[in-house]
């Protein structure tokens, strides 16, 4: 009996597709319907934010940095500013560290929440969304009041922050936290035990750390996979040695416990942002920032790396100076970079349906990997 | 040229083998042109070794091309990619040296020293006039 | 005569412009300001955008939120070549009305009304939620000022423009967009 040819057909999940989390393609090979080659195209979004700095003064590219990965805008500030801050062999006061510790740890949960809601309506639970949306709402006003604007921030200058948050603002914060559990309670029982999320999620996409590690895969991905590295605790920056708090690990390296560490990220962040607030409404005299001209900036020559464990991974600011006003080059070590590397291996074996859930739990964000 | 380029390969065989397997971050430079008027660049390496949790960095200079450690550490894929993409760096024996960033029809490498850029804004005019002040 | 196509004309524009449905195109991150306009607290459905369709083939508006690029200026052009008619432009954001902050980027559209028609511009970087209600509501009332006898030559200059350049993008010819050819 003659055998039936099998081909394979080439399926293209394009840059506009509801549940690219940004704009990136993926062409897909199918035996079936097992997916046997993956190949992300990346670049759909790449602004050229490299070159940009190279003509521009180190004040005027501070805008720009806001917006390399526009979810996590408060921790790329600090990346390039620590850069900037050791070349100028400068020290910030300690109020200031308090209030960007403060922020970034409330922009860690606001991403965490958007990047809930996006992965449930990828797995089709629509309905999700709007409480994550609703919550993160509430961070997003509550930055509009401490900086002016909802998203992208420009808060953080050379030498400290803008201005210092006052007493109301930090009782809204205490506030915001306080009712956060008992909302957030909503959400969590619709997810964390159903039997579908369960079935889509455990088993699937195990990232060992065998793999993770020559991909240079670091931050949550890693962490679920049973090796505990996080820059807050391994080379400690601004006041991170003074918070008393613990890095979460999981051993399976599967979706579900990508979402399970997750979770357990916002309850850590808010209970730093609970210490943070404490100790800013005790400290209200000291001073926020150190007197600088901020056009004037002339660093000297050298090179600077800085390290910030940001929402998905170790972010690096690389930069390089010739004593002049602008800097020679700036190069950002992005963790969703990576992370598209390591789909292209793990999407191996699964079908679509799971090719979404993966990508989905690996928290990839595009401009950040396009920059 | 050649004992350039096992040079580097071998460098980063030797860390590897003392327990460096993560390369976390690898960035390019551009110094060109060079005290003989041709091109120089400079490939900085960052590697981790993650059971005594150490960093270690690397700097190597080259003229246009160099070997590429995809085999030794499978995150230099889309690094070295992306070199090849903005600078113009050719790395031998990787498995796929295509633009990633770019276009495929693009021309020229838009992070070197001398590439023109072409765009109408007057930008820069405004940088100079301020920066005097 | 032209009471009954006044008449028909304001029946029309009222389901048009009541009814807009717009296509999930977000790039970057205004993308983001227009998924909090779209959810919970600044809902965009009471204004008649129920959903948010995926297809182009079954939306209306298309909200060009986020940076275009070069590479992306095609896939642009070809979504809104497959949207049918009637069918409505507004680009969100500094970067896609004008460039924004990335004037000087050799990979940037530096805004995108080179490559397709827009109706609405709303500046920002990024504009608020209310903003996109705002931009909205002004598209609504543009649209309730359009007429029948004017729809051909509305028609004919819009696709002029776009046909004059085509030899850019290959999206009227049968292409194997991104698929290796069999």
């Amino acid at each position: 009996m003659k055998e039936l040819a099998r081909n394979k057909m080439t399926v293209n999940i394009g840059p506009q597709h509801p549940s690219t989390h940004g704009v990136l393609r993926l062409s897909v090979e199918l035996d079936g319907e097992k997916i046997t080659k993956c190949t992300p195209y990346l670049g759909y979004l790449h602004r050229g934010l490299e070159k940009a700095a190279q003509d521009r003064l180190f004040a005027q590219y501070l805008p720009m940095v806001d917006r390399v990965d526009y979810l996590a805008g408060f921790f790329y500030s600090q990346a390039y500013l620590s850069a900037v801050e050791e070349l100028l062999e400068i020290e910030i006061p300690k109020n200031a560290q308090y209030i960007r510790v403060l922020t970034m740890e409330l922009n860690r949960v606001s991403s965490h929440l958007l990047w809930l809601g996006c992965f449930l309506m990828d797995l089709g639970n629509q309905g999700a969304v709007f409480y994550a949306f609703n919550l993160r709402n509430e961070i997003l006003n509550i930055f509009e009041k401490i900086t002016g604007a909802r998203m992208m921030h420009n808060y953080y200058i050379f030498g400290g922050v803008r201005d210092k948050i006052s007493n109301n603002i930090l009782n809204d914060i205490l506030d915001f936290t306080q009712n956060f559990n008992q909302k957030f309670k909503v959400l969590e029982n619709m997810i964390t035990e159903n039997p579908i999320f369960l079935d889509r999620t455990k088993g699937l996409g195990i990232l060992t750390s065998e793999i993770a590690l020559p991909y240079a895969i670091t931050g949550v991905n890693l962490r679920a996979s049973g090796l505990s590295l996080d820059f807050r605790k391994e080379k400690p920056y601004l006041i991170y040695d003074e918070l008393d708090f613990t890095v979460p690990t999981a051993f399976e390296g599967d979706c579900y416990s990508r979402y399970k560490l997750r979770i357990d990220e916002i309850k850590i962040s808010l209970d730093l942002v609970n210490q943070c607030t404490d100790w800013l409404l005790s400290h209200q005299e000291g001073k926020v920032a150190l007197e600088l001209n901020q056009i004037n900036i002339k660093p000297k020559a050298g090179k600077a790396v800085s390290y910030t464990e940001s929402v998905r991974g170790l972010v690096m600011c690389h930069l390089i100076t010739d004593g002049s006003e602008k800097p020679k080059r700036v190069k950002w070590r992005t963790p969703s970079f990576y992370a598209v590397q390591v789909l292209e291996k793990l999407a191996i074996g699964n079908t679509i349906a799971d090719l979404m859930a993966i990508y989905g739990s690996l928290d990839i964000v595009l401009p950040e990997a396009d920059r | 040229m050649k004992t350039e380029s096992m040079e580097i390969f071998q460098t980063l065989s030797k860390f590897k083998r003392n327990g460096f397997v993560s390369l976390i971050s690898l960035m390019a430079e551009d110094l060109s042109p060079n005290a003989e008027g041709k091109d120089e660049f400079k490939l900085h390496y960052t590697l981790y070794n993650p059971v005594n949790k150490e960093f270690k960095e690397f700097e190597t200079t080259i003229n246009n091309e160099a070997p590429s450690v995809s085999t030794l550490y499978k995150s230099a894929n889309y690094d070295e990619r992306e070199i090849y993409d903005l600078f113009g760096i050719k790395f031998k024996n990787h498995p796929n040296l295509k633009r990633i960033f770019l276009d495929e029809n693009f021309e020229g490498h838009p992070l070197r020293n001398d590439y023109e850029n072409a765009s109408n804004c007057d930008f820069k005019a405004n940088i100079e006039a301020e920066s005097k002040e | 005569m032209n009471v009954i196509v006044s008449s028909i004309d304001h029946f029309l524009n009222f389901g048009k412009a009541n009814s807009l449905w717009p296509l999930t195109f977000a790039t970057s991150c205004c993308g983001i300001e227009m998924m909090h306009a779209a959810f919970a607290d600044y809902d965009l459905a009471r204004f008649g955008s129920e959903v948010f369709r995926s297809s182009p083939r079954q939306a209306d508006l298309l909200i060009c939120a986020g940076t275009i690029t070069a590479k992306m200026a095609p896939v642009l052009k070809k979504l809104y070549l497959q949207m049918p008619e009637p069918k409505y432009v507004i680009a969100m954001g500094a970067c896609a009305a004008s460039g924004g902050m990335f004037c000087d980027s050799y990979s940037v559209i530096q805004g995108i009304d080179s490559i397709i028609p827009v109706d609405i511009y709303l500046p920002g970087c990024p504009p608020k939620p209310e903003a996109l209600i705002d931009a909205l509501i002004k598209l609504k009332n543009k649209i309730k000022t359009e007429s029948i006898p004017e729809r051909k030559e509305d028609l004919m200059t819009r696709y002029n423009k776009l046909l004059d350049d085509t030899e850019d993008v290959e999206g009227l010819k049968i292409e194997y967009f991104g698929v290796d050819k069999p």
